[in-house]
């Protein structure tokens, strides 16, 4: 029986990791609704920083220091290191200040974001977990995260919007991570942040290389390989 | 046997090492050949020798390479060959040419021993994190192979293939998630519960958590699972099946209807 599973929703901990799962929700549905491309990565930086803050609850509650250094490394690289680094590529070097392109209209992304809401309670809720405990609150909530992020890399034309989409999914997934079990061995969640810095370099270099090209590094430029 | 599964994956990293220190094209092309060809003779002996007897475990079940892996860490390495061989060649007439310059062609050798490294040491691994880790590093070493040549179409189809894939083992990691609280219920350590051979013989357990994955015994998969027990027995340690064996499908209890308690519920 794993320490996670005492923790109940009344609790003070269970309360605040409760909260902050909302408000990653919210942060999702922000970056799916918001059109600057500038304040879209802003709202991911704000749903990295609640992420750490859960963390952080999570380590108190379990006195746990693998999971301080995760919470530490979530404020660093995603709070604080990506939301950097995209904007200083986009805003300064590529002069791009606005994404209006989506392949559908604001309104039907959010709409279809709140079904994607609605879909991940019904799926979640009634069968998966024991009752009372945060994880029960907190599950469905990451999974419509992991919904959304996936909306967001469906809806954005721009290849820097995917791949801040799949790193919403990634918060999604690590949210679940913290409230279900706490936190996964350690190889594993070093080897996963290590997998991710490397993915996000490895796509910022494909996303430079790709504006050099292009114009506009939107997804709709990228049809050449149509079969 | 633990020291030929070491050598299996360390030998393709000869490339990225001969890139690394500045290797041309033949040199290195040479170094990743020879590094598979070395790679492919431990796989044999190992599939020969070792793996008829029993499965090499080690490491807290992060090392584990059972007669199936092995098979595949020859055929995989058998191919890392057969691609090593042949780009050795292509590369040398690409830089003699101009066509790559000596800096992609140092990268290319590199990210190509690390994918095949990366490839080959996901089958040697009972541990379901760590697999995913090596699964999502082989793939993103691939994309930079994908992309190497820097042209708007190879571009393209890298950015494709990086954020298809990328965002497909994402969810895979969401599943390996549900698979380890499944799994929080067996008195093993966190390690453990994430490898797949104590996962597999615990699968018909009650010890693994029963509302998020344990298949019921007689249950169609996809009944839905629903408590028809009375609150007074626990739900969490449970081992009632939720639905009617003979039949194998559920239906929900008629109300004013008591759920006979049966011996055995906590």
């Amino acid at each position: 029986m794993s320490q996670v599973e005492q923790l109940s929703a009344t609790s003070a901990a269970g309360v605040l990791l409760d909260l902050s799962g909302v408000l990653i929700l919210l942060a999702a549905f922000a970056c799916l609704g918001s059109k600057l491309l500038n304040r879209y990565v802003a709202y991911y930086g704000a749903q990295s920083v609640v992420l750490s803050f859960a963390a952080a609850v999570a380590a108190v509650t379990f006195h746990s220091v693998e999971l301080w250094i995760l919470a530490g490394l979530t404020l660093a690289l995603k709070g604080i290191g990506i939301p950097l680094a995209t904007r200083r590529l986009l805003v300064q070097r590529l002069e791009l200040k606005r994404d209006v392109a989506m392949s559908t209209g604001l309104s039907t992304a959010l709409i279809a974001g709140g079904a994607l809401t609605a879909f991940a309670y019904l799926v979640t809720r009634p069968q998966l977990l024991p009752h009372g405990l945060v994880a029960n609150a907190v599950v469905p909530l990451s999974t419509a995260v992991i919904l959304l992020g996936g909306l967001a890399m469906v809806v954005r034309r721009h290849t820097v919007a995917q791949l801040i989409g799949w790193l919403i999914v990634e918060n999604g997934v690590f949210l679940g991570a913290i409230t279900l079990v706490a936190t996964f061995p350690f190889i594993v969640e070093a080897g996963i942040f290590l997998d991710i810095v490397a993915g996000v370099l490895i796509m910022l270099a494909f996303v430079s290389g790709i504006t050099r090209q292009l114009a506009e590094a939107s997804s709709t430029e990228l049809r050449e390989l149509r079969g | 046997m633990t020291a030929l599964a070491i050598l299996i994956v360390a030998c393709p990293l000869a490339g990225t090492l001969a890139a690394a220190v500045g290797a041309r094209a033949r040199l290195a092309g040479a170094a990743t050949t020879a590094g598979a060809a070395v790679a492919l003779a431990a796989a044999i002996t190992m599939l020969a020798t070792g793996l008829r007897h029993g499965v090499l475990e080690g490491w807290g079940g992060f090392l584990y390479v059972d007669s199936l892996s092995g098979f595949f860490l020859l055929t995989v390495s058998a191919g890392v060959l057969l691609a090593a061989g042949g780009s050795a060649g292509y590369l040398a007439a690409e830089e003699a040419s101009g066509a790559l310059s000596g800096f992609q062609v140092r990268l290319y050798f590199a990210f190509f021993g690390l994918f095949a490294a990366l490839m080959l040491a996901s089958l040697e691994t009972g541990n379901l994190g760590l697999l995913f880790v090596l699964l999502e590093g082989s793939t993103l070493a691939s994309a930079a192979l994908v992309g190497l040549e820097g042209r708007a179409r190879s571009l393209e189809a890298a950015w494709k293939y990086v954020i298809i894939s990328s965002f497909g083992v994402t969810i895979a990691l969401a599943g390996t998630l549900y698979l380890f609280y499944s799994a929080s219920g067996l008195r093993l350590t966190s390690n453990l519960r994430l490898t797949w051979p104590y996962l597999f013989a615990n699968a018909h357990a009650h010890a693994l958590a029963p509302q998020s994955l344990r298949r019921t015994p007689g249950c169609p998969m996809r009944t839905p699972r629903r408590r028809v027990l009375p609150a007074r027995c626990c739900p969490r340690r449970c081992s009632i099946p939720a639905c009617t064996r003979s039949s194998g499908s559920w239906r929900p209890p008629r109300p004013g209807s008591v759920t006979p308690t049966p011996a055995g519920c906590c």
